[in-house]
């Protein structure tokens, strides 16, 4: 792959999985400030790993794995605990917007009770990631992948109960 | 209240109606109702700040990575230089003898040698394969980061090697100068140069110790908890 191929592969694949990414840093880091370090660590390390490309995984499950391992890796200026999540501003017009705008910041609270992989996991589910490909991403079987996410289902069912009810 | 479905990709199948919600929210008490596959949408459907012009930031992305390269070749170029300048250093004050162009050989290759393999196991922490599915790529990070704690590690060995050689090459560069010496400053001398670098390396070696349980060893202890949270029951 020439630098010139690889520039263009990598403007490609940032344009494309920029919005997913970031979603990803911020359901991971629950905290605004801290998703611009994490999402600039994560496609330097897809333009590092951009030479080895061999097309051997399909484009998206191939960044969301770096993606995945740089979340996992990457130092944590706070804990998960310490900042409520600061879901991006929405213009607000309607009742319908209000209710999506609610249950969107229900959504935001709850994943960030849940456990480090279990935020990752929950936030490629919701990105649209198919069982095979969550699989593929953590290195965990299929099978598994499906128990993991009933539980975190089951997680999250009981904590956005509890934030309807004011618990967080 | 219905929980998710558990069954189907993505947590649901086609063809089969709504799941029932069971969110229930102050504004939305009466009418929300929520599957997964709502919240899939409601996700994806997030606002995100936007720059102005998404790929001028790409190639200036792309751009910053390129100085990054550029800087960590000329980092490199920089400490070839230092070498260089320090044999030449050492050769024309202490004059071109047989014995001292052996004791400055062998002194650079005391400390080259460890150098090169310190700073190979550093850029192998630093190229991490980010590609590898979530449990090897832990798997091998792991490895990685125990490496320069390990007793058998290359850096270690390496490292007496080259405190060996630095012994050998400072007493081959003095033995000319001090020959006129006396017998009793000569071998008082020769002791002391041959256990000071031996006594810097295992110090050394301490404070690496402590630093590696400051820098890294609490990334290790989080990198193998997830490791087992990820591997739980997935046998």
């Amino acid at each position: 792959m020439t630098y010139a191929e690889r520039e263009r592969l990598f403007v490609h694949l940032f344009e494309q999985s920029r919005a997913g990414i970031r979603r990803l840093c911020y359901s991971y880091l629950n905290s605004a400030s801290e998703v611009d370090d994490l999402f600039q660590e994560i496609m330097t390390n897809v333009w590092k790993s951009l030479s080895n490309f061999r097309g051997e995984a399909k484009l998206t499950t191939w960044v969301y794995r770096i993606a995945v391992n740089t979340a996992l890796i990457h130092h944590r200026r706070r804990r998960p605990s310490e900042e409520l999540s600061d879901v991006p501003d929405h213009r607000v017009s309607t009742q319908r917007d209000l209710e999506r705008q609610e249950q969107l910041e229900a959504l935001h609270r709850a994943i960030a009770q849940l456990g480090d992989q279990d935020r990752l996991i929950v936030s490629l589910l919701l990105e649209g990631l198919d069982y095979k490909e969550i699989a593929e991403v953590t290195g965990i079987t299929v099978n598994y992948v499906g128990v993991k996410i009933s539980r975190i289902k089951q997680a999250l069912e009981q904590l956005m109960t509890e934030v309807s009810h004011g618990a967080f | 209240m219905v929980p998710f479905e558990e069954d189907g990709q993505n947590g649901s199948r086609p063809g089969r109606p709504p799941l029932e919600a069971f969110l229930s929210f102050p504004a939305a008490r009466e009418s929300a109702l929520c599957s997964f596959e709502e919240l899939q949408q409601l996700w994806q459907s997030q606002p995100q700040p936007e720059p102005p012009a998404v790929a001028a930031e790409s190639r200036g992305m792309a751009a910053a990575l390129r100085r990054f390269r550029r800087r960590q070749y000329i980092f490199n170029g920089l400490k070839l230089m230092i070498i260089v300048w320090l044999a030449w250093f050492l050769l024309s004050r202490l004059g071109v003898s047989g014995l001292t162009v052996l004791g400055v050989g062998l002194l650079l290759a005391g400390m080259i040698n460890p150098m090169v393999s310190d700073w190979r196991s550093q850029s192998a922490i630093a190229r991490l394969d980010f590609t590898r599915p979530s449990v090897g790529f832990l798997d091998a990070t792991l490895e990685r980061l125990r490496d320069p704690n390990d007793p058998g590690a290359p850096f270690r060995r390496a490292g007496w090697m080259g405190i060996a050689m630095i012994a050998t090459g400072a007493n081959l560069i003095f033995a000319r100068p001090w020959a006129t010496e006396t017998l009793l400053f000569r071998i008082a001398s020769h002791t002391a140069i041959t256990l000071v670098p031996f006594a810097a390396f295992t110090f050394g070696l301490k404070v690496r110790a402590k630093r590696y349980a400051i820098d890294y060893k609490p990334l290790v202890e989080r990198l193998e908890a997830m490791k087992a949270a990820l591997e739980e029951h997935d046998q």
